[in-house]
């Protein structure tokens, strides 16, 4: 077949069309990814800092929260305690005062009241269950000297607090905190530590 | 032409312009032609491997590839539960070769995902250390008379004791219970091997708890419990709270490898298998039912065992192989090679319970 010289320069001149539109194309896409890319890492750096700041802040109001629970007399008089009787009184009072701070910060799981010695043993512990909050019968309270977040916290100095790693909640009967990312805030208050989860 | 290699496969474009003598005759013409796209299948055999990390460096592969002309695709596993789900998804259609360790071979053995193998094509097994040679004594390996997986590499779960603090070695597990280490010990974050060794030290069987021995089984796990520092879960984190907390003693999960770690730290410490024994994982290479070539598979195991092949495990990984005389491992130590325990998910309950912190009261064992 015979192609005609006009329909060949049609197919060049065509030919360099397309190849021009493609490199414009190819141009324009580069640039305004480039552009796109800048304006994400932007966006996401200044959310970063934004979240920083309120972490530390609202990691300030936990801390807070912790001394403050450390600091109130029924934590120190369960250890204080002459008999067992008294020791309940006083451990009932700090669970009630547990169950007021989880009911107005939501976002913990839990509260407790640890033994330095005794293996870990919790004395007191209010735990957030769904709707509701469960303070824990004597004989499900748990031994938790083995946790990072209690033996680290022994070396704490006094009004110190300890932030733990943050790690899933595997701890069997955790109730609402179970399988969670949990923060463990500990402050340790001789001979007391006391620890909320988040 | 163009050639674009696409895993061993080359995908050719050939991009042709028009012949010179037909551009002189035409005066004037420019084409571009694209004749074909084509992808040429490969003649070459491909051979499947799914391994762990470090048992199919680059470099061993290459040279099989190149010895064999064949092509081997590597596949990499972190876990026994992934090694499960990636062979049993296609019926063991998805790789023709694998290592596991013995407790787990059983299970591909029960659900004839593997086959049996013929010693005689794998030549380099005759050189291996005697007690890798009789392989109806390791249990998990053979099945009526059938063998169905080939010893690799092992590593025992020994004893490590910081020097400093021991006088003399200590030669048992039940060392980890001596209130006098109360604090400074570090156990291992797992049911199965833990009521294994307890058991054991109780007297029992490691992998076959009797019902009634159980609550006497957990009982001593909360024990240990109560005179470890922590149970740790990686070898990092080990090393970290040894040094951070002057550990006196560490269950080595991890085996030498771990010696080996924290010995490059700086740390003095020693290691012993215990006079009970130490429980010990064996990992083999098996051949899925699957599997497209089977003699090319034995050829891979025979290669793996081939001295220089097995050597670079223990050279990078630290690992000891079935091969070569380790001089860290005495012959005469008690080895005891994992199996499949009476019950995972009882162990693992308990466990969960155990290191949860519950008080004695809470179990109910039967």
């Amino acid at each position: 077949m015979k192609i005609s010289i006009g329909l060949k320069l049609g197919i060049l001149l065509a030919t360099f069309g397309i190849l021009a539109t493609g490199l414009t194309g190819y141009y324009f896409y580069n640039s305004s990814r480039e552009i796109m890319l800048d304006a994400g890492q932007r966006d996401l750096l200044t959310a970063t800092q934004v979240l920083g700041r309120n972490m530390a802040v609202s990691l300030d109001g936990i801390s807070d929260n912790a001394r403050f629970l450390a600091s109130i007399p029924a934590a120190g008089n369960v250890f204080r305690a002459p008999d067992g009787q008294v020791a309940e009184r006083q451990k009932r009072m700090l669970a009630a005062t547990f169950s007021a701070m989880l009911t107005v910060h939501p976002e913990y799981f839990q509260i407790r009241l640890i033994s330095a010695d005794r293996n870990g043993l919790e004395l007191v512990r209010v735990d957030r269950d769904g709707k509701n909050l469960t303070r824990v019968r004597a004989g499900d309270l748990q031994e938790k000297a083995h946790y990072p977040y209690v033996f680290e916290s022994l070396h704490l100095k006094r009004g110190e607090v300890l932030l733990s790693k943050i790690t899933i909640n595997h701890e069997v009967g955790a109730h609402s905190g179970l399988n969670k990312p949990s923060l463990r805030v500990v402050l340790l208050s001789l001979p007391v530590a006391a620890g909320c989860l988040v | 032409m163009l050639y674009i290699k696409d895993n061993g496969s080359w995908l050719t474009l050939p991009i042709m312009f028009m012949h010179p003598s037909r551009f002189i005759n035409r005066q004037f013409a420019v084409s571009i032609v694209l004749l074909a796209l084509s992808l040429q299948a490969s003649a070459v055999e491909t051979l499947r491997v799914l391994a762990w990390p470090g048992y199919a460096d680059s470099d061993v592969v290459g040279d099989f590839e190149a010895r064999f002309n064949v092509h081997v695709e590597v596949s990499f596993v972190s876990s026994d539960d992934v090694l499960r789900e990636k062979i049993g998804a296609d019926r063991g259609g998805d790789f023709d070769v694998f290592a596991a360790n013995t407790a787990e071979m059983q299970h591909y053995i029960n659900q004839k995902l593997v086959v049996p193998i013929q010693l005689s094509n794998i030549p380099n097994a005759a050189h291996q250390l005697p007690r890798f040679r009789d392989l109806q004594a390791i249990p998990g390996l053979t099945r009526q008379g059938n063998i169905f997986a080939i010893p690799y590499t092992f590593s025992e779960m020994g004893l490590i004791y910081d020097r400093k603090q021991f006088s003399k070695a200590p030669t048992s597990m039940a060392a980890m219970w001596d209130p006098r280490y109360k604090g400074k010990v570090l156990a291992f974050n797992t049911s199965s091997h833990n009521f294994s060794v307890a058991s054991l030290l109780l007297g029992g069987s490691p992998f076959r708890i009797r019902d009634r021995d159980f609550s006497k089984v957990t009982e001593y796990l909360i024990k240990l419990r109560r005179n470890v520092l922590t149970f740790y879960s990686l070898p990092e984190e080990a090393a970290d709270l040894f040094r951070e907390h002057s550990a006196a003693l560490l269950f080595a999960n991890y085996g030498r490898q771990q010696l080996k770690q924290l010995r490059d730290e700086g740390a003095d410490v020693g290691y012993i298998i215990p006079r009970e024994g130490a429980l010990a994982w064996l990992d083999c290479w098996a051949i899925t039912s699957g599997a497209k070539n089977k003699p090319l598979a034995e050829s891979w195991i025979n290669y793996m065992l081939e001295a220089g092949v097995s050597g670079k495990l223990t050279q990078r990984q630290g690992l000891s192989n079935t091969i070569t005389d380790d001089p860290s491992v005495n012959i005469t130590d008690k080895i005891i090679w994992l199996e499949p325990v009476e019950n995972a998910q009882r162990r693992a309950n308990l466990w969960n319970k155990i290191i949860s912190g519950d008080l004695p009261g809470k179990f109910r064992t039967p």
